[in-house]
């Protein structure tokens, strides 16, 4: 039962992530990629883990993917997309990335000896399991991140203001 | 349901086959029970404002019109399947769908009574926020989709109002979330038994299941933020701008007829509904009242289960009756107004509203260790120590939205009476 869910939902993700590159239309490439990280959501339903599961909803899904859409509506980018590319090692340079990332997950599957699912047990990726983590073990990135976002924040804001005054 | 299943089906079916049948039904149940209340709803909806108008109505199809709904339902269904040329059909099509289906979704985790819920998740409460903000991708697609600039600015206003008002909301149920020490919805209304204000801490007291978190000064704050901002996300009246009629024809569902019309209106009903139902199960007790913790007590656990679907139920209506009150009553504002209000007004009340929760929660849980010799209220009953919360977090509270009224208080004039005041005066 659960094997032919993973296999479904695996499929779709790759369906979804397929078509996001090969699509054309800026808002159809961000709906495939709402259909990729969708597919992925339930993946962590799957492992047992809703609160990864809701995290991902709420910030890819709700947060990220509206954000594309309303930046690309809001321009009227979705047609305009040039087809030369401007920076002319961009191309080679990716194709090499993936490249690399292709032979890296072939090793992983290869000659790593097979493990046991990663989940077991009940806990794994509960709020009160990761809430420890984050403020125990990962306390210093996960301060890091919150000055970045706090950074951010105050630029928007500064960003505003300076704008306003000119008119 | 599977065990009510199995004795029946136990011998004639797959085991796998009996849970998959129950889990259907249960579904099944749920999404007819929604689509119900969303047929009552709209009905109760026009049948209020028409008498709020000094109108009738809609009192013809059924008794008292009660089956208007049906009539308009057949009436979409029968329309023409209408595309615009210039629309992108397939995300034009799909719109309704991703629309609707989160909003179905929501309905999983609520718990409609005693013992009545879907599916206990420990993250009820995230799954319900997660949910219901990829709707707005519906809208955005409908929007977009349809090649129309109304469409196109209607879904704009929609999606600028659902992020914005998602954040107050979302701040409004992390302090709900830390009162209650978990995110489950199914766990919150257990929680909110007892009396008013003392809760569960009166020893020797009846359970009348009357201490809804409304009834504390955090609670009440919580709830006029999260109620609000619930009116927000459902395109309730004052904040109706994505679909202003008299200014962008329909927002997002200006090309959309027929079925698909009928499925955004689905969609909006049953996101109200839902709304209302998430407001009451954390703020209003969900299914507690009076009698049910006696019914339990006794064995009765069915018509314990009734009596709470019941109580539920009312709570529900009475809100969205509230709702159809505040269409009938108010203005609708304007974009700035309604995001000025999201940001400069709900969202630092909501923040403070989450400090005082950890204050309340200090006071009422905290031993003198805990507290590291700063204040020991051990030798306080419970009682006294909620009594003591309840005084100081009213006290920050108040202070809190008087001070936050001070600093949005309009620098200019506004109102005709405001201007003609400014003008007289100078």
């Amino acid at each position: 039962m659960e094997l032919i869910v993973f296999a479904v939902t695996a499929v779709i993700a790759i369906i979804g992530a397929v078509a996001m590159v090969a699509s054309k239309n800026a808002v159809h490439s961000a709906l495939f990629l709402l259909l990729n990280f969708g597919a992925i959501a339930v993946l962590y339903l799957l492992l047992r883990a809703p609160f990864l599961f809701a995290t991902q909803l709420i910030i890819y899904a709700g947060a990220i993917i509206v954000l594309f859409l309303f930046v690309v509506m809001l321009l009227g980018a979705e047609r305009h997309e040039d087809n030369r590319d401007r920076l002319a090692w961009q191309r080679p340079v990716a194709l090499v990335m993936a490249g690399l990332l292709l032979a890296e997950v072939a090793y992983v599957v290869v000659a790593l000896p097979a493990q046991a699912p990663v989940t077991t047990d009940e806990g794994f990726g509960a709020p009160e399991v990761i809430a420890e983590q984050l403020f125990t073990t990962f306390l210093l990135p996960f301060q890091v991140t919150a000055f970045i976002i706090l950074a951010a924040i105050v630029g928007v804001v500064v960003l505003h203001m300076q704008e306003k005054r000119q008119v | 349901m599977t065990p009510l299943l199995q004795p029946i089906l136990g011998g004639v079916v797959p085991e796998w086959l009996v849970i998959v049948l129950s889990h259907l039904a249960v579904t099944a149940l749920v999404l007819l029970g929604a689509a119900v209340m969303m047929m009552l709803a709209v009905w109760a909806e026009r049948r209020i404002i028409a008498r709020m108008q000094d109108r009738l109505g809609p009192n013809r199809v059924g008794p008292a019109g009660l089956l208007q709904s049906i009539a308009d339902g057949v009436k979409m269904f029968v329309k023409e399947d209408i595309v615009p040329r210039a629309a992108d059909r397939w995300i034009h099509i799909l719109a309704p769908i991703v629309a609707l289906a989160p909003v179905a979704m929501m309905l999983a985790v609520i718990p409609w009574g005693r013992g009545l819920v879907a599916v206990d998740l420990d993250v009820g409460v995230l799954y319900v926020a997660a949910v219901s903000s990829i709707s707005g991708v519906g809208l955005l697609m409908a929007g977009w989709g349809s090649s129309n600039r109304f469409a196109l600015l209607g879904a704009m206003r929609a999606v600028a109002q659902l992020v914005s008002y998602e954040i107050p909301m979302i701040i409004a149920i992390l302090g709900m979330v830390l009162l209650s020490g978990g995110m489950s919805l199914a766990r919150m209304p257990e929680l909110q038994g007892g009396l008013p204000i003392v809760g569960t801490t009166l020893a020797g007291v009846p359970d009348l299941g009357l201490g809804w978190f409304v009834f504390t000064p955090v609670g009440l704050l919580g709830f006029a933020i999260f109620f609000i901002c619930v009116l927000a996300e459902g395109e309730r009246t004052p904040f109706d701008i994505p679909e202003a009629d008299s200014e962008i024809i329909a927002g997002y569902m200006t090309e959309y007829s027929g079925m698909k019309f009928a499925v955004f209106y689905l969609a909006q009903y049953i996101l109200n509904l839902a709304l209302a139902m998430v407001t009451a199960v954390l703020f209003l007790g969900g299914w507690q009242g009076p009698g049910i913790a006696w019914l339990a007590a006794n064995g009765l656990d069915i018509p314990a289960a009734v009596l709470s679907l019941i109580y539920m139920l009312l709570k529900v209506w009475l809100l969205f009756f509230v709702m159809v009150l505040l269409r009938g009553a108010f203005p609708r504002l304007r974009v700035d107004q309604l995001l000025s209000f999201a940001w400069k007004f709900l969202l630092p009340l909501a923040l403070v509203n989450v400090g005082s929760i950890a204050i309340w929660i200090a006071l009422t849980n905290w031993s003198a260790a805990q507290w590291g010799g700063v204040l020991n209220l051990d030798m306080l009953a419970a009682w006294q120590r909620q009594l003591l919360a309840v005084a100081v977090t009213a006290v920050i509270n108040i202070a809190a939205y008087r001070w936050v009224l001070a600093i949005n208080q309009p620098q200019q004039p506004e109102t005709p009476d405001e201007l003609i005041g400014a003008a007289q005066a100078s």
